[in-house]
């Protein structure tokens, strides 16, 4: 029975073999020694990327769904290497939940931090906390005023340490994970300007407090790494899985989240144009070019707005393949006065 | 299928499988050879129960009896409980390929301290996963035992009965575990977008259907022709698909069809509407830039 897709998905699932002892294997002593070393006094940008386990991945975002509309928060446990790499082997959720962009572990969360790590050393789990992780559920991957700050002491502290943020609305919307990994500059550094990174669709009441804060910090590339037994176990999930991929109506589940999108372009457009018109004439004129295309509002509007719709194309589309799967069959027999989508 | 009527509707949930393969090769690699435990978590309603989640345990090896580090089973439990108060304690996880004399004994120990009081265990055949390639068999080497304790002689005895269970994934998780799956190859294959690999899934899953239907359609073909014994359990639940199949109500399907379809499209009206304001407006700037009056005077003295 080789399918195609078998094989497609397996062809997909090619990783570069990830030899389990090396990963697993924890040095306490080349741990210290990185660390009396502290490369990252004399580097700011020292981290360049992270390797997150398949289990911390699933983890992270089980729980910050879980919390959803909340934002939830919890810890990571893992390793640095000389080769500028974060690897989060496991993650733990913290008893901590909050609303809008003020997360913050309070006394109980320590203690709970505390005798959670302790005794984590029984199960085989060495490695030390070196990061922690939040939820923006519904918008996006960036570090707000407060997160900054929290990060900032963790990296005066507790180095080292990373920040992760995940969303989980958007994560349901778009099919894709939305998680980004984060460092903070220290205090009175100003990065080199190496222009916008990657544009992504912030909500109009959020936007004041990413623009404020968004050169305080840099963002590292996420790559997963699975273990040999994760490989076997997911290759044989396949087969149970590929119903689900038919079942999901993602349409039905982002209902609210892309009406809450369709608001907020509004909002922004109304402020443009209320912007626009308190402005004279001549003001408009005199004013200088823009001098990127992100800096003009109207576009970015737009691309928040091709997101969404890109979005609800990619629903659409499993909804007309399920339509004509299984109701294609009754809809030949009358052909004749079956409508066009668009009619009704 | 008798078992399933009398017993648990189980839907696993697959972060507890990715969590016990940690377990497992994490203690592979530590080069402990003994055979993992941990404690499953997840939500009970009626007769069906979700595992949603697990963590490990500490086991204690004495006198050939296996049996659980207690406070700290205690312990790890009641923190859970704290982050999800909806979860509570269900069962516990080990390897192996069948339950062992040893686990009776550990089984009665978590009855007696856990807050269920019929706990089921999952046994996770790590060696059959680890030798076998994935393609040869459909099966994951996962088993969900259901114990039963009878009064035998005075002593309580306890009996295993397996129970079939299905995979169940939460929209999340979902996307979760496919990028898990597929991270390597977007990282490999350079920039595809999300439209690509969502329909690259969706057209997989389609072949999948199509080759389940196929392999219906032979059986049910080399039975008429008398090549195969009759299934009626078989033959039931297929015509009962078939059935099912022409029973919708194909008008008010169709209605609601088409109401999501002029949805999604006026979403995309409205982006494309936004986008041509913007277009324009760009397009207005550049055009007062090269033709207003300063500008025009300067190249064009006598127009």
């Amino acid at each position: 029975m080789a399918s195609t897709a078998q094989k497609t998905w397996e062809l997909e699932n090619q990783v570069v073999p990830v030899d389990d002892a090396t990963i697993y294997a924890f040095d306490q002593a080349e741990q210290d020694a990185i660390f009396d070393k502290k490369p990252w006094k004399e580097d700011v940008n020292f981290f360049k990327s992270v390797r997150m386990s398949a289990v911390a991945m699933i983890k992270i975002v089980m729980h910050a769904k879980s919390g959803a509309p909340l934002e939830v928060m919890g810890l990571m446990q893992g390793k640095v290497t000389l080769d500028r790499e974060f690897i989060i082997m496991d993650a733990f959720p913290l008893p901590v939940e909050g609303t809008e962009t003020r997360v913050n572990a309070g006394a109980g969360a320590n203690e709970f931090m505390v005798t959670f790590t302790e005794t984590c050393e029984r199960i085989g789990k060495v490695e030390n906390v070196c990061g922690w992780y939040h939820s923006h559920p519904g918008y996006g991957c960036w570090l707000s005023g407060i997160d900054v700050q929290t990060q900032m002491t963790y990296q005066q502290h507790q180095e080292p340490w990373l920040a992760v943020v995940v969303d989980p609305v958007r994560t349901c919307a778009s099919g894709k994970v939305d998680i980004g990994a984060f460092r903070t500059y220290p205090a009175g550094y100003t990065p080199p300007d190496e222009g916008p990174g990657e544009y992504q669709p912030i909500p109009l009441d959020k936007i004041e407090d990413f623009g404020v804060h968004c050169k305080q910090y840099y963002s590292l590339p996420i790559e997963v790494f699975k273990n040999s037994l994760d490989n076997t176990i997911l290759e044989l999930l396949w087969n149970k899985y590929w119903i689900d991929t038919l079942s999901s109506s993602p349409l039905l589940h982002n209902r609210g989240f892309c009406n809450q999108m369709v608001q907020d372009c509004v909002q922004k457009l109304d402020q443009i144009d209320m912007n626009s018109a308190s402005q004279s004439r001549f003001r408009i004129l005199m004013q200088e070019p823009k001098k990127r295309k992100e800096d003009n509002l109207l576009n970015k509007v737009a691309i928040d707005a091709a997101k969404n719709a890109g979005e609800q194309v990619q629903g659409l589309a499993s909804q007309v393949v399920k339509f004509a799967l299984f109701q294609g069959r009754a809809s030949c027999s009358c052909r004749e006065q079956q409508p066009t989508p668009m009619e009704s | 299928m008798a078992a399933a009527a009398a017993g648990l509707d189980v839907h696993l949930h697959p972060l507890v499988l990715i969590n016990v393969s940690d377990h497992v090769v994490r203690f592979r690699s530590a080069g402990r050879p003994e055979r993992v435990l941990g404690a499953l978590l997840g939500a009970q309603e009626g007769r069906r129960v979700d595992v949603h989640n697990s963590f490990e345990l500490v086991s204690v090896e004495s006198e050939g009896e296996r049996t659980i580090d207690l406070e700290f089973f205690q312990q790890r439990l009641a923190q859970y409980m704290e982050v999800f108060p909806r979860y509570e304690f269900l069962g516990w996880y080990s390897t192996g390929s069948q339950p062992e004399e040893a686990d009776r004994a550990l089984h009665k120990k978590i009855q007696e301290v856990g807050a269920n009081e019929n706990p089921f265990a999952l046994l996770v055949d790590a060696e059959k996963m680890s030798q076998q390639k994935a393609s040869q068999s459909e099966e994951l080497p996962v088993k969900v035992y259901d114990a039963t304790t009878h009064i035998e002689h005075g002593v309580a005895k306890v009996t295993w009965n397996e129970v079939p269970y299905i995979i169940d994934t939460l929209e999340a998780e979902r996307i979760a575990v496919n990028h898990v799956a597929k991270s390597a190859t977007t990282a490999a294959a350079g920039y595809s977008s999300d439209f690509t690999q969502h329909t690259s899934g969706l057209s997989n899953s389609v072949v999948m259907l199509s080759n389940r239907i196929k392999e219906l359609l032979e059986h049910i073909k080399d039975v008429k022709e008398g090549r195969a014994p009759k299934n009626q359990e078989v033959l039931r639940q297929t015509l009962s698909i078939c059935q099912a199949l022409q029973s919708v109500h194909p008008s008010s399907l169709k209605q609601e069809f088409c109401g999501e379809f002029n949805d999604a499209t006026l979403v995309v009206l409205l982006a494309t509407l936004t986008k041509v304001c913007a277009h324009t407006s760009d397009l207005l700037d550049k055009f007062q830039l090269a033709y207003d009056r300063k500008h025009r005077s300067r190249h064009y003295p006598f127009g």
